[in-house]
């Protein structure tokens, strides 16, 4: 099954090597049935547009260099993208942290307290949540799309959960 | 689901829709965008099922002794719309059950200009024009056993699955088609027992092919937490085509289950016409 969220639409198939014009065609379906819900999921994970779209236009570069090597285009890119936004928030990390202590800033609403809560996970936390309450994957895909166990899963978004519960008291 | 993951899915449904999407498809099909690559492939490359347009598309049009003809009509796949008879195409003679087909050696006039792209999938949609489900086509199969597997099919999602159509109303169609980009799209339609399914190239539910009526934008509605067929109802209405994925909507367990995420988010302006995809869970 497939669809735009998560492992989707374009994620099992085999790949028939084909021609120039064929993989061109295969891979600008892929990248248009994609692109957007990837940009949007990492701008969750980054916060910031242009990281977001930096990171999966490069990740969407790897699959299409790769696309006739890789057999499932959609977790490769799942997997591309979260590891590119992972290394985008390590270096945000520590600027975010300054800017907090130099200009200290309260959240609007409630759900900006939440958000802000969720920025403020550790990378895994914060992934495993969007994957799961924004993507609606469930835990096997997002251990997939994370590369580790699914029973990491679980204990990571029951953390990330109780801090946010935390917070909100 | 607790208020606490209620809240947080909203908030990211918000969130998300704030997010301003800008595709490069050029840079990267020109080599502009190159590059280092991941260290390691995650998945292993899988050989096997390949099929070959012209041969699938040879032999659709073979059993459907339709003459080709190339046409402006994009993918347009739903209920109220699909023709009967789809344009360039011929609607079997006979029994309109799933009865054995001769296959007529026709020759397809393949537009010299089209490109023929691979086939390498299926998809299956119920009459409610939703994927139920897919599945690649082996290599050398033909349309004869592409009819066998959407009997399988059929009879695989039970009475609920093909009770809305009835045989008169949809009657074995073969057809294949060019779309006026250059994607080709063949389908069968199959019916079974009042139902019927379609057999489509992905081609025709990728999101260029869903703005077939772009001229106008509508807002994606919010589906989060309600129940699958509400949720369905509530995208059509709104001018939007369903890509569900999850549970089948006439499945019986699609009766209690809920819209997990969507995508485009709620609040997002897309063309009308444009898919949106979700995601379904049966609650415990």
């Amino acid at each position: 099954m497939r669809s735009t969220l998560g492992p989707s639409v374009a994620d099992e198939p085999d790949r028939p090597p084909g021609s120039g014009v064929s993989r061109d065609l295969e891979f600008t379906d892929f990248y248009r049935a994609e692109h957007d819900a990837q940009v949007r999921r990492a701008f969750l994970l980054v916060g910031s547009n242009e990281a977001a779209n930096d990171v999966v236009q490069d990740a969407m570069a790897a699959v299409y260099q790769r696309w006739h090597t890789i057999d499932a285009p959609g977790p490769y890119l799942n997997r591309a993208v979260l590891n590119g936004c992972r290394d985008v928030a390590r270096k945000r990390n520590a600027e975010q942290t300054l800017v907090r202590r130099l200009r200290p800033t309260s959240p609007s609403t409630p759900e900006d307290t939440l958000l802000d809560v969720v920025a403020r996970l550790p990378f895994n936390q914060r992934a495993a949540i969007v994957l799961r309450f924004y993507a609606g994957m469930t835990e096997r895909e997002i251990a997939a799309a994370l590369d580790t166990s699914t029973g990491s899963i679980g204990p990571w978004i029951k953390r990330a959960l109780t801090t946010m519960s935390r917070e909100f008291r | 689901m607790t208020h606490l993951e209620e809240d947080l899915t909203s908030a990211l449904q918000r969130r998300a829709g704030e997010a301003v999407v800008e595709p490069d498809l050029q840079a990267i099909l020109s080599g502009a965008n190159v590059i280092g690559m991941p260290a390691e492939s995650p998945l292993s490359r899988r050989r096997g099922t390949q099929l070959v347009i012209a041969a699938v598309a040879a032999a659709l049009v073979g059993i459907a002794g339709l003459s080709w003809t190339a046409v402006g009509r994009t993918s347009n796949i739903d209920a109220s719309s699909t023709p009967t008879t789809p344009v360039g195409s011929t609607s079997f003679t006979g029994s309109s059950a799933l009865s054995p087909v001769t296959p007529q050696a026709i020759p397809i006039d393949f537009p010299n200009d089209v490109p023929k792209p691979d086939i390498s999938e299926v998809h299956y949609m119920t009459d409610d024009m939703a994927p139920v489900g897919w599945e690649f086509v082996d290599q050398g199969s033909g349309p004869t056993e592409s009819v066998e597997r959407c009997t399988q099919y059929a009879s695989s999602f039970g009475p609920d699955w093909t009770r809305t159509k009835k045989t008169d109303e949809a009657p074995e169609v073969l057809y294949a088609q060019v779309l006026t980009n250059g994607v080709w799209e063949v389908g069968i339609y199959c019916v079974n027992d009042g139902g019927y399914l379609v057999q489509v190239t992905r081609a025709a539910l990728n999101p260029a092919t869903c703005n077939s009526n772009g001229s106008q934008d509508v807002v994606v509605p919010d589906v989060i937490g309600r129940p699958l067929s509400e949720a369905i109802t509530a995208l059509q209405q709104a001018g939007l085509r369903v890509i569900e994925t999850g549970t089948p909507p006439n499945d019986p367990t699609g009766q209690q289950a809920v819209v997990r995420a969507q995508e485009p988010p709620a609040g997002v302006r897309v063309p009308l016409g444009a898919c949106v995809g979700f995601r379904t869970e049966v609650p415990n």
